[in-house]
């Protein structure tokens, strides 16, 4: 059974840790955070992505479920008037990004759903029925 | 003699912005190792002024309400989270993050600002707090004095 990955994990990580660790510490607080973060996680009976968007609306998420991946990605207005502030420190962004996950085999492409609660953003990705692991059983010789 | 935890590194970057040294974060959990991968803990956060007031933005996912304590103590803000650990079986992380469950991040509070005039709402993982600034530290429009 395969996990799901990151696709551009390899990109991401290093985008991750330049910009969190070595930017930031060189050009102040300029650089923010505009991927989000996620975890995966998996049951018996499906996958999880937890992705942490806070700030937006459901509306504001675009998921595509292709043959073989996940995308995530978002589009928000810009909304958030200023009304003369001036920000002074700015460490995230998440209006607008794309995050990309490949699918493992055996899942329920058509059952996928997501929600929006708290800032983050859940998705469950169900496995098939014979992707999934059975408990053991003992067979009773007769 | 008070014990500050201060890391050098993000010392320095404050030293490139001058304003940031109004809201100086003095002590913070910073992403704990787990395995080869780093695991965020900390929440981010921006800082605006207005003529007004202060805004700070905690982005601070899947918690709630009840999660934050935000504490004031002379020129000092914290805000702290704690979560107890749940327990969930048979569920095993492929890939982790993030984790914002327990966490402390803490400012020095600009004199500007009046500590008795703080509030807080959280909406959609943001923890907003607008702290009001002193009546004589607003910014006053400009006036002309004419000559009598």
């Amino acid at each position: 059974m395969g996990n799901i990955i990151n696709f551009s994990s390899s990109v991401n990580s290093i985008f991750d840790d330049f910009l969190n660790n070595q930017l930031v510490n060189f050009i102040g607080s300029d650089t923010a955070s505009n991927v989000p973060s996620a975890n995966v996680s998996v049951s018996q009976d499906d996958f999880k992505i937890e992705l942490a968007a806070p700030g937006l609306q459901k509306e504001n998420f675009n998921i595509n479920v292709d043959k073989k991946s996940l995308t995530i990605s978002t589009k928000k207005e810009k909304s958030n008037e200023l009304n003369g502030d001036k920000f002074i420190s700015k460490e995230f962004n998440y209006t607008s990004f794309s995050k990309k996950f490949q699918l493992p085999k055996g899942v329920e492409r058509e059952a996928i759903v997501a929600k929006y609660e708290c800032g983050i953003l859940e998705i469950i990705i169900p496995k098939k029925e014979e992707a999934k692991e059975l408990p053991p059983r003992t067979i009773q010789v007769n | 003699m008070t014990l500050v935890n201060v890391n050098p590194k993000r010392r320095q970057t404050h030293s490139v912005n001058p304003f940031f040294n109004l809201f100086n974060d003095v002590m913070t959990y910073s992403t704990e190792e787990t395995g080869k991968k780093l695991v965020k803990t900390r929440p981010e956060v921006n800082i605006l002024e207005g003529k007004e007031d202060f805004k700070l933005e905690i982005a601070a996912p899947g918690l709630k309400k009840s999660d934050f304590d935000i504490i004031v103590k002379k020129d000092v803000l914290s805000i702290v989270a704690n979560v107890e650990n749940e327990i969930t079986k048979d569920v095993k992380y492929t890939r982790k993050e993030f984790d914002y469950r327990n966490f402390k991040r803490t400012f020095h509070l600009p004199k500007s600002i009046d500590p008795s005039k703080i509030e807080a709402k959280l909406e959609d993982g943001i923890l907003y707090l607008k702290l009001s600034k002193k009546e004589e530290a607003k910014e006053l429009p400009t006036r002309k004095i004419a000559i009598g």
